[in-house]
């Protein structure tokens, strides 16, 4: 998924949703550590807008907010098959929302490792959980320097940014 | 629940995923327009869905956008994620010679013949824009013949408000795009109506089409035909006055052994069948016996997994040995039913003898 172009409303939802929690939660200590996870700093990002958080030499993708705000309502995922090995860049599945069918790029090299199977019955977890309860599938990266080439998260936003003022 | 956990998904090949190309190692059409005018000079729907699929995969779309006009021979074309058997009513199409191809795009299913024009607007991803597409076919519409063609809020082109005229869909990609459409000018609406009403229904996770009214452009304003349209279209799109240019699909002469193979692709069983997403036919019918019993098929892949009698009934597994792993259709299933019949032979109870045989007609009729 590519160069979204979405109204400002878009990233104002982004900007709520990431970063005023960690200054909404400066005082209390408690939240502190589940904003901290909820952030995730380990959190990469390509600019087609898939994300991917590393446990090992496995990784875990999903579709960012901002892209699962600008496709819509989602209605279908097809995703890949366990064992399968994907290039970098290379379609592994495609997100069809009201709008569009969209394909997924993967990040990185490796072999598919798991599916989020929960994604057949409810494919709207992508839009209410990205980050969470709506990733899409564990990679086992043949690679990891591949990761080197991503965004942080605070590359990512400034990347959206631009991308919002071109 | 209907699908089990242990139930596997279908078993989805990764060339069904396209080897998508970088920019730099892409086609640039040797053009200097800033749109690129394409009619297909076939009506094949399979070779028309892959000729736009290899200029979706191919073509660098940096410098100029493409427009493909397109026309199909009668077909149903269904949305990529869709469920043959729910969209459509396989028999009607299948007596009437009417073909069936699933897309690449999402979106619901469409009844395509040579009454109906299909506009596909190829660009770059970064200038993908729908609603850009539909208000210049209005315009096109309005401007030239003096229609009330507007949009409706499901972004719709509709005529005097209500009667929808077109559907749409669309493919996104990293460097291209794709929103194609139908535009019914005067298409077999009968034929569309049967086509498209499916005699199944079921449970199952599929992209589910929403059904409209529909209208012929010709039975508003008899004087229009499809190359008028065409013209009308290409030159509101340039946003220019002259006439356009209009190249036919010969430009990728070079390219017909890859374009082949992506038409073949669509023309396999696996694509269009097999590729549909689990789901579960229920048929509740009352014995000769008095018994009153539920018939579940649980199909995957396009094949048969399993079939479930409710009450238990004593030869459930007998007729799954032969109902297994066959394709859902209909001469499959009755070949299947007439060679369980055959094996089973010699009932020493008459009444199950009927019940049995009762059941595997109720089944062989779901197909």
């Amino acid at each position: 998924m590519a160069a979204f172009r979405v109204g400002r409303g878009a990233l104002n939802v982004l900007n709520s949703r990431l970063i005023s929690p960690v200054l909404a939660n400066k005082s209390s200590p408690c939240r502190k550590i589940h904003t901290a996870w909820l952030l995730n700093a380990e959190r990469q990002f390509t600019k087609d807008h898939e994300w991917i958080v590393m446990s090992d030499n496995v990784g875990t993708i999903g579709i960012s907010d901002y892209a699962q705000n600008s496709l819509g309502d989602i209605v279908y995922v097809e995703l890949p098959d366990v064992g399968s090995t994907i290039e970098q860049n290379d379609t592994f599945g495609v997100v069809e929302s009201v709008k569009a069918a969209s394909d997924l790029y993967s990040p990185v090299t490796g072999e598919i490792v798991e599916v989020n199977e929960a994604l057949t019955e409810s494919p709207d977890l992508i839009n209410k959980e990205p980050y969470d309860g709506g990733w899409i599938a564990k990679m086992k990266l043949s690679d990891l320097s591949q990761l080197d080439e991503l965004m942080d998260e605070a590359e990512y936003n400034d990347f959206l940014k631009e991308t919002e003022d071109e | 629940m209907l699908f089990p956990r242990s139930c596997k998904k279908p078993k989805l090949s990764m060339k069904f995923f396209c080897r998508y190309l970088s920019n730099k190692s892409r086609i640039t059409l040797p053009y200097s327009e800033k749109v690129i005018m394409l009619n297909s000079q076939y009506n094949d729907p399979y070779l028309n869905l892959a000729y736009e699929n290899f200029m979706y995969e191919n073509l660098n779309l940096e410098s100029h956008d493409v427009l493909y006009f397109w026309q199909n021979s009668p077909c149903v074309v269904i949305g990529r994620h869709q469920n043959p058997w729910l969209e459509c009513d396989l028999r009607y199409l299948k007596e009437h010679g009417i073909k069936l191809a699933r897309r690449y795009s999402g979106g619901g299913t469409v009844y395509h013949d040579l009454g109906n024009l299909n506009i596909t607007f190829m660009t770059s991803r970064a200038r993908y824009n729908r609603k850009w597409n539909l208000e210049c076919i209005a315009k096109a519409l309005s401007d030239r013949w003096n229609l009330d063609v507007d949009l409706s809020p499901r972004d719709d082109v509709v005529v005097d408000g209500i009667f929808k005229i077109s559907g749409s869909a669309a493919k996104l990609g990293k460097y291209s795009s794709y929103h194609h459409c139908t535009l019914l000018c005067d298409v077999d609406l009968d034929r569309l109506n049967r086509a498209i009403m499916p005699r199944m229904v079921a449970t199952s996770r599929a992209t589910q089409s929403v059904s409209s009214h529909v209208i012929n452009l010709k039975d508003i304003e008899p004087s229009l035909n499809v190359n008028e349209i065409i013209t009308s279209v290409a030159r509101t799109y340039m946003q220019e006055n002259e006439h356009p240019k209009i190249l036919s699909m010969d430009i990728f002469r070079k390219n017909f052994t890859e374009i082949h193979k992506i038409k073949n692709e669509l023309l396999t069983w696996e694509w269009i069948f097999g590729k549909t997403s689990p789901f579960t036919i229920t048929k509740s019918s009352l014995l000769p016996s008095g018994t009153k019993v539920k018939v579940d098929l649980d199909i995957q892949s396009g094949r048969i997994n399993n079939m479930a009698i409710l009450p238990n009934f004593v030869f459930e597994n007998e007729i799954n040995k032969h109902l297994r792993g066959i394709r859902f259709e209909s001469d499959a299933v009755s070949k299947a039913i007439g060679l369980c019949l055959e094996k089973s032979a010699g009932f020493q109870d008459h009444t199950m003898e009927k019940d049995f045989r009762d059941i595997l007609q109720n089944i062989s009729k779901i197909a």
